[in-house]
């Protein structure tokens, strides 16, 4: 097989080459965007506050944890116009849990452990929520994700 | 049908194929991995590789590097790459963006990590979209050339079109999903499921060359081979 220049070493680097361009390809975004806090790549999300105000507890989604995971939120901080209760308050980009991860986490984890437990619940899939403009329903009073600060 | 799809997928329907079925086909996916892989290995062994005594008054010059080089890409012209280097460059495209976009999809990490805590890199969703019509691109492109291409339409039959369609649907309808042209509740079930179908293809069908690709250049001797095999087929 001596005359065949095609060794071993040779098809090592050939697969490199090519594994290593996917990941190059990977991690080169051709189209990157803007990822400081919140990044728009998609319409706002139109959330119905007092549809979920009727169901639950304030406490169930505002929270500030201590160490051992207790909410010690102050129930009086949280009146409407208040900008430190916003989620974007603490998870920004700094935060462990950052902004985008902190509401899917918080909507889609609730609406998928009600469906789990075969209650009426909310959207699961992306273009349920982040609908194309036109389709936003008006009597939804407040918008999440930071856009109107 | 549109309403169909709408309220019957919130409830049943898709938290059905995004909960269970996309479990039981991630299972068949990895044990039939396994299981055709293994099977692969039996049905070939090890052998004895010749050695040759050299002529020890005979030693020849090491070639320089750039001979190595020039040789090698000599050796090439005799592969497809000097065949068919066209369809080589729509290929390699076509596998990249095939096997990085559902992987780094936006989406997909956002949906991950909302369910187990943990994601992977992502794109930016305009670069997905890119990719993804690479892939469709590329799907087309191997379409017209089975159809139009007389050699390779001689050794295609429905089986090889009907392997493209699976591959390409997810692909179209996961583009047509997230630009909701059509209704999105049932681009998304069909989304889901020709994904999942596909996973189950995988493993036993053409696609698991996926696997095989490397079995056969590098572990199995034969013309096509690379490297230094070991193994060859039991007869």
């Amino acid at each position: 097989m001596k005359y065949i220049p095609v060794n071993s070493k040779f098809c090592f680097i050939m697969l490199c080459l090519f594994f290593g361009g996917m990941v190059m390809f990977s991690i080169v975004d051709a189209f990157p965007v803007d990822q400081s806090g919140c990044d728009t790549q998609r319409n706002p999300v139109a959330f119905p506050h007092e549809m979920h105000m009727e169901n639950f507890d304030c406490e169930d989604c505002h929270h500030v944890y201590d160490d051992q995971n207790n909410n010690e939120l102050d129930s009086s901080e949280l009146y409407s116009g208040n900008p430190d209760i916003k989620c974007s308050s603490c998870h920004d980009s700094d935060n462990k849990i950052q902004t985008r991860q902190a509401f899917h986490r918080l909507c889609i984890g609730c609406h998928n452990q009600t469906a789990k437990m075969n209650q009426p619940t909310g959207p699961t899939m992306c273009n349920d929520c982040h609908r194309p403009e036109a389709e936003a329903p008006e009597e939804y009073e407040m918008i999440i994700r930071g856009l109107n600060d | 049908m549109t309403t169909f799809f709408t309220n019957i997928s919130h409830t049943v329907l898709l938290d059905f194929i995004r909960g269970p079925l996309a479990w039981i086909s991630f299972i068949i996916f990895g044990l039939g991995l396994m299981v055709q892989t293994f099977r692969l290995l039996n049905l070939t062994q090890k052998t004895e590789t010749r050695h040759f005594a050299a002529d020890k008054n005979f030693i020849p010059e090491p070639p320089s590097m750039r001979k190595r080089f020039f040789r090698r890409l000599a050796f090439l012209q005799i592969t497809v790459i000097g065949t068919d280097a066209c369809m080589v460059m729509f290929s390699i495209l076509f596998h990249m963006c095939l096997l990085a976009t559902p992987i780094f999809l936006l989406g997909h990490n956002v949906l991950l990590d909302a369910s187990f805590g943990f994601s992977f890199i992502s794109f930016s969703e305009k670069t997905s979209d890119f990719m993804t019509l690479v892939v469709l691109m590329c799907g087309l492109v191997f379409f017209l050339r089975r159809l139009l291409l007389r050699r390779v339409r001689l050794i295609s039959t429905k089986y090889d079109f009907i392997l493209l369609f699976v591959a390409m649907t997810p692909f179209l309808t996961g583009f047509l999903a997230h630009h909701p042209a059509l209704n999105y509740h049932m681009m998304i079930t069909i989304h889901i499921l020709s994904g999942e179908l596909m996973l189950v293809m995988i493993p036993f069908s053409k696609f698991f060359h996926m696997v095989f690709f490397f079995v056969s250049r590098f572990m199995i001797i034969n013309e096509y081979s690379m490297g230094h095999p070991k193994r060859s087929w039991q007869y």
